[in-house]
């Protein structure tokens, strides 16, 4: 006969993994997801049922054959119960390695478009960055540093187990001129997840495979279960609207279009690019003042966001389910700039017999997104609104004839941009997933877990003819243009897993987990370009007279045995071991497999101590661990040397002939990147768990990095070599810190403090090189040095003689390198968050304080409205310095006065990269929040189970030396090349307010 | 296993046929060597273009090493001699030696500007990945042998049993006809051995004896000129309607190049150049401040510079400016006379000059003399090899025409060559790499 029932702790939320136990009998249950368990017993049997930060419970069975279980929950022991890799549920306290969580709830409270964003300053050991306040921008997620030179760097994401694609499309002209766009992790709709787990390092990560050396979030969705009582659909509606208003750089806002002081009347004809002219209050123009413009401010508008869910969930004790609609739209603060996705998501867990368990799942994603192109291009509508002059009227944008009205030679008028040219991303996505558990024996579990990811994305631009253009292939027709690109991005994810657990007695608790993985993925490219328009507006490839094409598919595959192995006695020591054996298809033939693997131990010594009563220092526990991994990072068919179709200049087909030329990278063979990772923790509770501090160090290095364009000596006949060269290092501390220094049954104020500090080195490059590009322009670029941290920023700079002082020409300027060299870093030096909430019944206060200490950037707005003088600085003008240096001719310390005007910025100050290399720091309130719930007082009684209300801010505080936007910023995306900004658009502060309801 | 073995790659072909790979190089050669960065650096030295822009720049002297990467790692040794070397090898054990022998001339071509530019390059032991990743540098004297006989070469093939499989609509310069071909190596030929007049161990009487033997088999007309011929279309234009649009910076005509076509009254003005927005002709001064309108400056106007315009590479006008210079050298002023003449008049008829203008224009020249016939020759070559690399060398070889430099904070007078490109410093380190654009390459010794 057997029992079945449910157990669940007092509030009514199940128990997962609690242990079920015939006392004085060997065999035993574990509870599934929903609490669930089934054991085989008789009347009379008595039921052990223990489970981790619970009291043991003894229950007689009756003649009854469901038994519902209560447990008390045990104050003295920690409930953390964590997804860690695979999707498998572990205890906190037993785990070897740093793990921290993020619950979904924090995540729809941050308020963001992308999810990833919704992460930054909560999690130690994790850098987050922002690429752009436009709609639909991208973030990258960096865990512990960069890894790989020129391969991704960003976390492994992983949805309910499965493996899913956080790359970013980007854009066809790449991002230097065109800026990024979304990375896929944006698709996730925050409101579907339970809660993000951050695997740090590679001991947690290992049986992931390949791509752990980068760490991983894991995404864990929302089951239905648990929430109101059984059998009782739960209705949730969420409403949320918000304001955003752009964060702008300063522009000076004393001085008319011109030059030398002399006025150029751009509204009437005169052309220049200059606002260098006369003051304008007291200018005039045939008696009348000219009129003072605020061009940032006339351009941009307050941007809306709109976000609304519908969920419905439910469960039984044989089945859940979750339907979740969402629906977000941003309007942005540029014109014409909106990001919309709808959400749609669906999941249903249901046990088939006793011990089979199946879930099914689907996740719909459709997102639209228009925008302007970001970046180092002249039909960029930011390039002429932060470089026009105060004293020109932008409108009309078009000349009677019909040609763009413009202020200056060589750009366009913005707002002839926004009515004629444009950027649309779309994407389609379905993330289906179903896992199939059977449990044939109380110990023994089988596991087949298939997931996968597709998408097809289409961007598309167009380009009015009368564009001044530049950017793909050093210029873009006049005639008009557009070109469209589809990608199709099909991923396979299969997981079969043994796992059994077995509890030897008391003391002993072991567990090993077998299992095998295979990752296929197919890429599908077709880009259409089509140069000349037919018919005035109508964008469509059929519409012009000149049409080119290209198509590419890609296949990559991995398969994957691994095993691991815990040991756990007396909820004290746990040792643990896994071991993985790759095989990837993008790597030589003879290198295709590799093995990897980690060892980690953790020691509860408090336990031993018998300290868990300790009304002052309740929990101590030391781990520490290492692992050896692999990574197989780089693209497929980067081992032969291919022909590709030409393009010297032009555009072949040319003349009536097809063309190629040989690839300018030669391929060696490769073999795998190796990376080695050693941890040591301390995690402490106090004050009864009022109080506890987590502390890791890990030091890792990562060698054999695989460099698909190291470079070589171009007289070689090739330019780069893909080949397996280099070492990087990361060395790092992390802190957590949480304090609740108040908690009664009314009031409760919990405080979260992380910090981070991670020392990264490029130890060497291939054999010979001492420095390769990754991103950038050739000059200023992002390049990764020899000895110094990754993320170089490299250009020319004013020389200096050893004692770090400037050298001075006669004239009293200071000299311009004719060598390119490092001229700032972009790794920051310490990041550190703090996050609070108070809770007072009903009444919620909190906030997300988020600091970055370091880390440069080249804003290279500067080094273009320096010279055309509208950067506030150049207020100055007029000032007579001497700048302080040596002179170069007398060697003695420089005497000669200069004057700031017109000449020095665009000669001296403009010219030279390194007057745009910044301070990235930055101190940010990115959201504070203020909810009340209704239902906790007079509406309870009306079915309502809650009806929250609540008023954010986010960015309210933004403290940076900076003087573009935002230090978090990245023209090149969530890609490598950080560090990097140039006529991005504006990050934003904004106020949301929101609704939400629950039956 | 299997399931694994699916790398490779089916986008990319790993052979191609010689004609796919002769096309890109014809284009790569006119597109990003003849018109590309170099050209422009140096038509902006040469003073006959010029950037409106704030100094220093690339016209003003403030060149880096950087500013050079492309043109030697991406156009030079990859586009164009790595893909040559790799079609040579393929016709040759093909039997198709008329692709061997086009494959040598443009080679030629090619390493001629590479070394003028850059005086000491790799050639002997480059193009040998991966056996070889640091090639030495050859002096530039064993380059110019190697020129020379690589012509010679060229001329062997050109000889050889024509194979079946030959290049057509694939050479857009001469659509595979050898005849034509063979006297465009008679031209370089005698381009390369003039260049060598004041060379170490050269004498220019030698030079130009063999200039001359070379010419009496080169360019008869300007229906032999070599060129590469635009559609014009958006994505297939002129290199120069880029290189000097609206979306170029500014990129105007230079001053005294204006200012002495004016002076002349040179019929040729209104071809090579446009009217400013007030109606004249107008060039820009280096030593000048940026005007703020760049439409108040004449541009290059679409003879050169128009989306469908040919891209010269070597013209009749030319060869007669050789000869010229070379006939004065062996028989002096008189005999060189009538070849001057007729290479100016070559020049214009290749720009549609009516020929009353152009005897009235060659009619007001003086008169070559043994003390002006250098200066004459070269000063009106310089305006027949508007936008080519060859009015550089002829002012390095000769001096002409005077050219006053950029006196700013950069100045040290008009550079004598290009620094060495970054990713050669970095990725192989020659004793070579310290010269300084001041330094003058092998065959500059003129004062």
């Amino acid at each position: 006969p057997f029992i079945s029932g449910k157990i669940t702790s007092k509030d009514g939320a199940p128990v997962p993994g609690a242990s079920v136990r015939v006392k004085g009998a060997s065999t035993g249950a574990a509870a599934a997801a929903d609490g669930s368990f089934r054991i085989a017993a008789k009347e009379g049997d008595v039921l052990l049922v223990t489970a981790i930060g619970y009291n043991t419970s003894e229950i007689k069975v009756t003649k009854d054959a469901t038994v519902n279980v209560v447990l008390d929950e045990n104050s003295r022991q920690i409930n953390e119960v964590l997804v860690t890799a695979l999707g498998i549920k572990r205890d906190k306290r037993m785990l070897t390695y740093s793990v921290e969580e993020v619950k979904g709830a924090s995540l729809v409270e941050a308020k963001q478009d992308n999810v990833v964003n919704a992460i930054s300053g909560k999690v130690a050991g994790v850098q987050i960055t922002n690429s752009s306040g436009v709609p639909g921008s991208s973030a990258r997620i960096v865990i512990r540093g960069a890894t790989s030179l020129v391969g991704n760097n960003q976390a492994l994401f992983v949805i309910d187990g499965v493996p899913m694609d956080n790359g970013e499309a980007g854009n066809p002209n790449g991002s230097m001129y065109s800026g990024g766009t979304v990375n896929r992790g944006g698709d996730i709709d925050p409101n579907i997840v339970e809660s993000i787990t951050v695997l740090k390092g590679a001991a947690a990560t290992a049986l992931y495979g390949s791509a752990a050396a980068r760490g991983a979030v894991l995404i864990t969705t929302k089951n239905g279960s648990g929430k109101s009582q059984q059998g009782k659909p739960n209705l949730s509606f969420s409403s949320s609207y918000s304001f955003q208003n752009p964060i702008l750089p300063k522009f000076q806002d004393k001085f008319a279009q011109g030059t030398g002081g002399k006025y150029i009347d751009g509204n009437n004809g005169g052309i220049s690019s200059s606002s260098w002219g006369p003051a304008i209050d007291t200018l005039k123009v045939n008696g009348q003042p000219v009129k003072k413009h605020d061009p940032a401010k006339e351009f941009f508008r307050t941007g809306h966001t709109s976000d609304n869910n519908i969920n419905v969930s439910g469960y039984t004790d044989r089945s859940n389910y979750m339907v979740s609609y969402s629906y977000l739209k941003t309007n942005g603060t540029i014109p014409n700039t909106d990001y919309s996705r709808h959400s749609l998501f669906v999941k249903y867990g249901v046990k088939l017999l006793d011990n089979l368990q199946l879930s099914t799942q689907f996740n719909y994603i459709q997102s639209d997104n228009h925008r302007y192109l970001e970046g180092n291009n002249f039909v960029n509508p930011l390039w002429t609104v932060y470089g026009a002059p105060i004293s020109w009227d932008p409108h009309p944008a078009v000349n009677e004839d019909g040609s763009q009205r413009l202020f200056r030679a060589a750009r366009n008028n913005a707002y002839w941009v926004l009515d004629n040219t444009g950027l649309r991303d779309r994407n389609n996505r379905i993330i289906p997933v179903v896992t199939l558990a059977y449990t044939p024996l109380s110990w023994l579990t089988i596991t087949e877990r298939a997931g996968a990811d597709m998408y097809v994305t289409t961007t598309d631009y167009h380009e009015a003819p009368g564009a001044i253009g530049w950017g793909n292939n050093g210029a873009t027709p006049v005639t008009g243009q557009m070109y469209k690109r589809d990608l199709k991005s099909q991923q396979f994810n299969h997981d079969l897993m043994l796992e059994a657990r077995k509890e030897f007695n008391n003391d002993l608790f072991g567990s090993l987990l077998l299992g095998n993985n295979i990752l296929v993925n197919y890429n599908d490219n077709s880009f259409v370009q089509g140069v000349g328009i037919s018919v005035e507006k109508l964008y469509n490839i059929t519409n012009f007279s000149e049409v080119t094409s290209s198509y590419g598919y890609y296949r990559t595959r991995k398969v994957g045995f691994y095993a691991q192995a815990n040991l756990e006695y007396k909820r004290m020591l746990t040792l643990a071991l896994t071991g993985r054996y790759d095989g990837s298809s993008v790597l030589s033939k003879d290198n295709q497999f590799y093995p990897y693997g980690s060892a980690s131990a953790g020691f509860v010594f408090t336990e031993a101590l018998r300290m868990g009563d300790n009304p002052v220092f309740n929990f101590g526990k030391v781990r520490v661990s290492y692992s050896a991994v692999g990574n197989d990072n780089v693209g497929p068919y980067s081992l032969s040397n291919p022909f590709y179709r030409a393009s010297p200049g032009v555009t072949f087909p040319f003349n009536g002939q097809n063309g190629y030329t040989l690839t300018s990278t030669y391929g060696f063979p490769l073999r795998n990147e190796k990376l080695k990772e050693f941890e040591v923790g301390l995690e402490t509770k106090f004050f009864r768990n009022r109080a506890s501090l987590e502390v890791s160090y890990f030091a890792k290095k990562s060698t054999d990095l695989l460099t698909p364009g190291s470079p070589v000596s171009p007289a070689t006949g090739f330019t780069g070599a893909s080949l397996n060269a280099g070492s990087m290092q990361n060395k790092g501390v992390e802190v957590t810190l949480g304090v609740t220094p108040v908690k009664t049954a009314s009031l409760t104020w919990n405080i979260n403090v992380n910090y981070t500090k991670i020392t990264n080195k490029v130890l060497n490059l291939a054999d010979g090189v001492n420095y390769i590009q990754f991103a950038g322009f050739t000059s200023p670029g992002i390049f990764a040095y020899a000895n110094q941290p990754y993320g170089v920023i490299y250009g020319n700079y004013y020389l200096r003689n050893e004692n770090n002082q400037l050298i001075i020409d006669d004239k009293g300027y200071p000299i311009i390198s004719t060598a390119l060299g490092p001229i700032g870093n972009a790794t920051p030096k310490w990041l550190g968050g703090v996050s609070s909430s108070l809770n007072y019944k009903g009444l919620t206060f909190s906030f997300v304080l988020d600091h970055r200490h370091g880390g440069d950037v080249i804003n290279l707005d500067n080094s273009y409205l320096f010279f055309y003088g509208t950067a506030k600085a150049t207020e100055n003008r007029g000032t007579t310095v001497v700048l302080p240096g040596v002179r170069q001719s007398t060697n003695k310390e420089n005497d000669i006065p200069i004057v700031l005007d017109e000449n020095y910025y665009k000669e001296s100050y403009s010219k030279v990269s390194e007057s745009s290399v910044e301070d990235g720091s930055f101190l940010k309130l990115r959201q504070v929040a203020l909810s009340y719930d209704l239902a906790s007082g007079l509406l309870r009684k009306k079915g309502f189970r809650s009806l929250v209300l609540s008023v954010t801010g986010t960015n309210f505080i933004l403290h940076k030396n900076y003087t573009g936007s935002d230090p978090e910023v990245s023209l090149d995306g969530s890609g490598n090349g950080q560090g990097f900004s140039n006529f991005n658009v504006p990050s934003n502060r904004s106020v949301v307010v929101g609704l939400k309801v629950s039956f | 296993k299997k399931f694994l073995d699916i790398n490779d790659d089916p986008n990319n072909p790993l052979t191609v046929k010689e004609s796919l790979m002769l096309s890109p190089v014809e284009v790569a050669t006119a597109s990003l060597v003849t018109g590309g960065t170099s050209t422009n650096v140096t038509a902006y030295w040469m003073q006959q273009l010029s950037l409106n822009q704030q100094a220093p720049n690339l016209e003003s002297y403030y060149i880096t090493n950087v500013d050079v990467n492309n043109t030697w790692s991406y156009s030079l040794y990859t586009t164009v001699f790595q893909n040559l070397r790799v079609m040579m090898d393929q016709a040759a054990a093909e039997k198709r030696y008329q692709y061997v022998a086009i494959g040598k001339t443009l080679f030629a071509y090619n390493l001629a500007i590479t070394t003028d530019l850059w005086n000491n390059i790799p050639y002997s032991e480059a193009f040998r990945m991966p056996q070889v990743t640091k090639p030495k540098y050859d002096s530039q004297e064993s380059v110019y042998n190697v020129i020379q006989q690589m012509l010679d070469s060229a001329l062997y093939y050109m000889d050889q049993t024509p194979s079946k499989v030959a290049p057509g609509e694939d050479d857009f310069i001469y659509k595979g006809d050898m005849a034509q071909w063979k006297k465009l190596v008679y031209t370089l030929k005698a381009r390369y051995a003039l260049r060598l007049s004041k060379a170490p161990g050269h004498t220019a009487g030698k030079q130009a004896d063999d200039a001359l033997a070379a010419l009496a088999k080169g360019f008869g007309g300007n229906a032999d000129n070599a060129f590469v011929p635009y559609p014009g279309t958006g994505t297939g234009s002129n290199p120069w309607y880029w290189n000097t649009g609206e979306a170029s910076g500014g990129v105007v005509l230079g001053q005294s190049f204006v200012d002495s076509l004016k002076s002349r009254q040179d019929p040729r003005l209104p071809v090579i150049a446009t009217k400013n927005k007030a109606g004249e002709y107008m060039g820009r001064n280096v030593n000048d401040a940026p005007v703020p309108d760049p439409e108040m400056l004449s541009a290059v106007n679409s003879f050169y510079a128009g989306a469908g315009a040919n891209l010269y590479l070597a013209t009749y006008s030319e060869a007669l400016f050789l000869k010229a210079e070379a006939t004065f050298i062996k028989q002096g002023a008189a005999a060189a006379g009538p070849i001057y003449k007729a290479a100016i008049a070559a020049h214009m008829s290749m720009l549609g000059v009516q020929p009353a203008a152009q005897q009235t224009y060659i009619a007001s020249r003086p008169a070559l003399t043994a003390a002006n016939a250098i200066q004459q020759i070269i000063s009106e070559k310089f305006v027949a090899n508007f936008l080519s690399p060859e009015a550089y060398n002829d002012w390095r070889r000769t001096g002409y025409p005077q050219l006053k430099p950029y006196t700013g904070n950069t100045a040290k007078g008009i550079p004598r060559r290009w620094p060495y490109p970054a990713i050669e410093e970095l990725t192989n380190p020659q004793p070579d790499q310290k010269a300084t654009i001041n330094d003058r390459v092998w065959w500059d010794t003129n004062n």
